[in-house]
């Protein structure tokens, strides 16, 4: 059995799967709420005048700044919990559903299942990064158009002073930024895959795994801790955003990039070295 | 679990399709299977019989590769599964423990992917294992609309693909209701007549056994108590009915005659177990002693009465 074919298995599951539905229809809902709340916030700014474009600070929102707004949101809170509910199921949903014992009583080996179900996970995360980034901008463009990207001082954190980056030059970031961003939660996914081989239920690895990002994104965000921040991978994971930097730190990002690629190779590493030992007693 | 080599390993005659040599799986310090040593011959419907907790899951998941054994080997076709899992699993169709599928897809989609994964199977293939147990006209259902019966015969048809040689059945009429219990039976019967294949069958139901399987192991506590064919078990003990006056009195006088055991007193009867002894000579004795003898007559042991004595007797031990 080879892996394109364990993997094109996996896909067919996957795309029937409700934790993909669920999750994609709350992406969808959050983007829908992220356009009433801009809506709302412009309509009590602009005494009722406006649609949809308001000043904020010393600029205006466009489709762009709208797009990255609902990225830096959804990016800490809704699309973590999107991934790992997949992630965090890989194995464990198997397991507990009973069809683990099913698939492993076949020729299949455990290491190229195992990795057959990454590599899914993995795609699933850059095509849910994709597509909610290209919702996002088609959104905007629809609702009030593209536009330079305006940067200000603020919870995104990019610049001390305002300023913009060009449209196309900022439609060539989000495009990268479907790579960084995916590649980020890759981390947060392997934590979750790593919880998957070592629970029997997916609701238990699911948890695990979204309790250790949230303790640990709350606990680096604490200024006091500042010296034990740089231990938690949720700290590696934010070089995202820096794509969005008028000029890319790339040094900056391909260390922090480095550091989530370690961790995502030891966590499979370790997930494969259990799961070949592990008795499928369940 | 470490691959013996072939010349470690003592050599098998050809019929033995399926056997384990010394088979031992811990848990802790909890042993649940204990220097198993089993043969399964082609052609064999084989019953592995054993009480909730005997170590007949666990056997069958270590023959299986999803549980390592502590100690021992399997060999399918004389080869160490340890050494050809993955070949030697393309032979066997199982189903363990209830049948796991995905539920939010039809029965078909499940086939086309655990098929797949031994191997691949054309729809023609697919259509006619659907046939086979008696799914045709359901089978692009979801599986979550299914009945328990439904999914097990799924389950049997999903051991049938691609085309394997040795099929693992765990328990396969648990839960289900006496007719569908009846259909599946039917149905490996008919698999093992109609396709000569050899089916390893776990079960408690004793009376399933019994109908099914021309040979049988039973296992208890995780040691094999017996193994061989079911009318050699059948007729290893004599049993007698022995209808009497005077009960109190010739189980007294029965009690002091080796090879002589009392299965069951009822009031103006006994059921003995005989060991070494002519049923004639007991007949005498009693009649010499004075009593009326009125009924005397073998009795066949049942596969569930053999069952219980050899569970007892270990459990008595």
């Amino acid at each position: 059995m080879n892996l394109f074919t364990l993997m094109r298995i996996e896909l067919l599951k996957l795309r029937k799967s409700r934790s993909v539905t669920v999750g994609l229809v709350s992406l969808v809902f959050f983007v829908l709420l992220m356009v009433w709340g801009f809506y709302s916030y412009a309509m009590r700014q602009t005494g009722g005048d406006s649609i949809f474009r308001v000043a904020v600070e010393t600029g205006y929102f466009n489709g762009l700044l709208f797009s990255l707004y609902s990225l830096y949101f959804a990016f800490n809170f809704v699309m973590p919990v999107v991934v790992v509910m997949v992630a965090g199921a890989q194995i464990s949903g198997e397991t507990h559903s009973g069809t683990l014992r099913a698939i492993l009583s076949r020729p299949v080996g455990r290491a190229r299942l195992l990795l057959s179900k990454f590599l899914v996970t993995v795609l699933y995360t850059w095509l849910v990064m994709a597509a909610f980034i290209s919702f996002n901008l088609l959104l905007g463009f629809f609702l009030v158009g593209w536009g330079d990207l305006g940067l200000y001082p603020g919870p995104l954190g990019l610049v001390d002073e305002p300023g913009s980056i060009a449209q196309n030059i900022a439609l060539a970031r989000f495009g990268l930024a479907t790579l960084s961003g995916s590649w980020s939660l890759v981390t947060l996914a392997a934590v979750a895959f790593f919880f998957s081989v070592l629970f029997d239920t997916p609701v238990i690895s699911v948890t695990a795994a979204v309790l250790v990002y949230f303790i640990l994104t709350v606990i680096g965000r604490v200024e006091f801790f500042s010296e034990i921040k740089p231990y938690f991978f949720t700290t590696d994971m934010d070089f995202w955003r820096l794509v969005f930097k008028p000029q890319i730190p790339w040094r900056e990002l391909a260390y922090s990039a480095s550091r989530c690629g370690i961790y995502v190779f030891s966590l499979l590493v370790a997930s494969v070295l259990i799961f070949e030992r592990k008795d499928i007693t369940t | 679990m470490r691959c013996a080599s072939s010349e470690s390993m003592t050599s098998l005659p050809f019929d033995v399709l399926l056997a384990t040599e010394n088979l031992t799986k811990k848990f802790g310090r909890r042993t649940a299977v204990d220097g198993l040593s089993l043969e399964v011959h082609r052609g064999d419907v084989f019953g592995f019989l054993g009480p909730n907790g005997a170590g007949k899951s666990t056997t069958m998941r270590m023959i299986l590769g999803l549980v390592h054994p502590t100690a021992g080997s399997v060999r399918i076709g004389g080869m160490d599964t340890a050494c050809s899992r993955r070949e030697l699993l393309a032979r066997v169709g199982a189903v363990v423990e209830a049948p796991g599928f995905y539920h939010h897809l039809s029965g078909w989609e499940n086939l086309r992917i655990f098929s797949a994964l031994g191997g691949g199977a054309s729809d023609a293939q697919i259509a006619e294992a659907i046939g086979v147990v008696g799914l045709l006209g359901r089978e692009h259902d979801r599986v979550g609309t299914y009945s328990h019966g439904m999914r097990q015969r799924l389950g049997i048809a999903q051991a049938l693909l691609p085309e394997p040689e040795l099929i693992l059945l765990d328990e396969p009429g648990d839960g289900l209701d006496p007719r569908s219990n009846l259909e599946i039976r039917r149905l490996i019967r008919r698999l093992a007549d109609e396709r000569q294949l050899t089916i390893f069958l776990s079960s408690h139901f004793l009376h399933e056994v019994e109908q099914l399987c021309n040979r049988v192991g039973i296992l208890n506590h995780g040691r094999l108590l017996y193994q061989g064919s079911v009318a050699d078990l059948l007729t290893q003990e004599l049993h007698l009915r022995l209808g009497v006056d005077r009960i109190g009195e010739v189980r007294r006088f029965l009690q002091s005659i080796e090879g002589v055991r009392i299965l069951l007193e009822e009031p103006r009867a006994l059921t003995l177990r005989l060991q070494a002894v002519d049923p004639a000579w007991l007949n005498a004795r009693l009649v010499a002693q004075g009593f009326h003898v009125h009924e005397i007559r073998t009795v066949k042991e049942t596969l569930e009465s053999v069952f219980l004595r050899l569970t007892g007797e270990e459990a008595a031990a």
